[in-house]
């Protein structure tokens, strides 16, 4: 089964639009690894197998979080922020689920902050890779997918 | 009316007890758990009316608690708040005896419409 990039446009707008009250756009931008970025990851098991990333640099995720907290951003603690980032990933990757084949678990959402790293997922290649930003803040959705044996 | 929010997520508990009162539901008391197990307590002593759960939580799942109520003849009405939003897991949560799955993301116009079919 391939997921279409379309697919998790429309699930990002979702998001965005409903829990965040934000809008995005398509960008050229990146997420600068030189500079402390934070990355949600959700893994999926099961008969598809994978996982899904937001990938931002803190000042979106500060503003993410106080969008759901309902705060100024600089109210929002470091605990929030994680725990927003972590739910934002995980609504992306639940709302997935629709592409993919029945019986597709997911995990918990964890989140990774720092400069210079990657995350990665042993056995899987980046399958979809979208550069978004909001209001000129750059932040980036990928999806990994488990190579076929 | 008293409704247990259960959800790991402080941040989703917050948006949910947000749009239950767009919903119109702000005089309702809201009681929060953050897993299965805080919210089984959280049912014996505060006696909620209704249970929106999140799906995926650690300690016990919200299925797991909810088999739990069913099986202990609890019939509590419950409905899932989760992001798990394929046909499978609204049959197994219909299944284990869940009046309704709300997807998230949501909008309040939804609470209203599935809560308020319920009679609540």
């Amino acid at each position: 089964m391939r997921l279409a990039e379309s697919d998790v446009v429309q699930i990002v707008e979702a998001v965005w639009s409903s829990t965040l009250d934000m809008q995005f756009e398509r960008t050229t931008l990146t997420v600068p690894s030189a500079e402390p970025t934070m990355t949600s990851i959700v893994q999926m098991t099961g008969l598809w197998q994978g996982a899904v990333t937001l990938r931002c640099l803190p000042e979106l995720a500060g503003r993410i979080a106080a969008a759901m907290f309902g705060t100024a951003p600089s109210e929002a603690s470091p605990d929030e922020v994680r725990d927003a980032l972590g739910e934002v990933v995980n609504m992306i990757a639940g709302n997935l689920k629709i592409h993919l084949p029945a019986g597709c678990q997911l995990s918990l959402p964890a989140v990774v902050e720092g400069r210079e790293y990657r995350v990665g997922v042993p056995g899987t290649s980046v399958l979809i890779q979208l550069s978004l930003a909001t209001d000129g803040h750059p932040f980036m959705v990928g999806v990994l997918e488990r190579n076929a044996h | 009316m008293k409704i247990l929010i259960v959800d790991d997520s402080k941040a989703m508990r917050m948006i949910v007890a947000r749009t239950l009162r767009q919903a119109g539901y702000g005089d309702a008391t809201l009681v929060e758990a953050g897993n299965g197990r805080e919210a089984l307590t959280a049912i014996e002593t505060s006696q909620p009316n209704l249970v929106l759960c999140d799906w995926n939580m650690p300690e016990m799942s919200g299925i797991e608690l909810l088999r739990a109520l069913r099986s202990a003849n609890n019939s509590i009405p419950f409905g899932f708040v989760t992001s798990e939003a394929s046909q499978e897991m609204k049959d197994t949560a219909a299944a284990a005896g869940a009046q309704f799955l709300i997807t998230k993301p949501f909008t309040p116009k939804v609470f209203e419409e599935t809560i308020g079919s319920m009679g609540a």
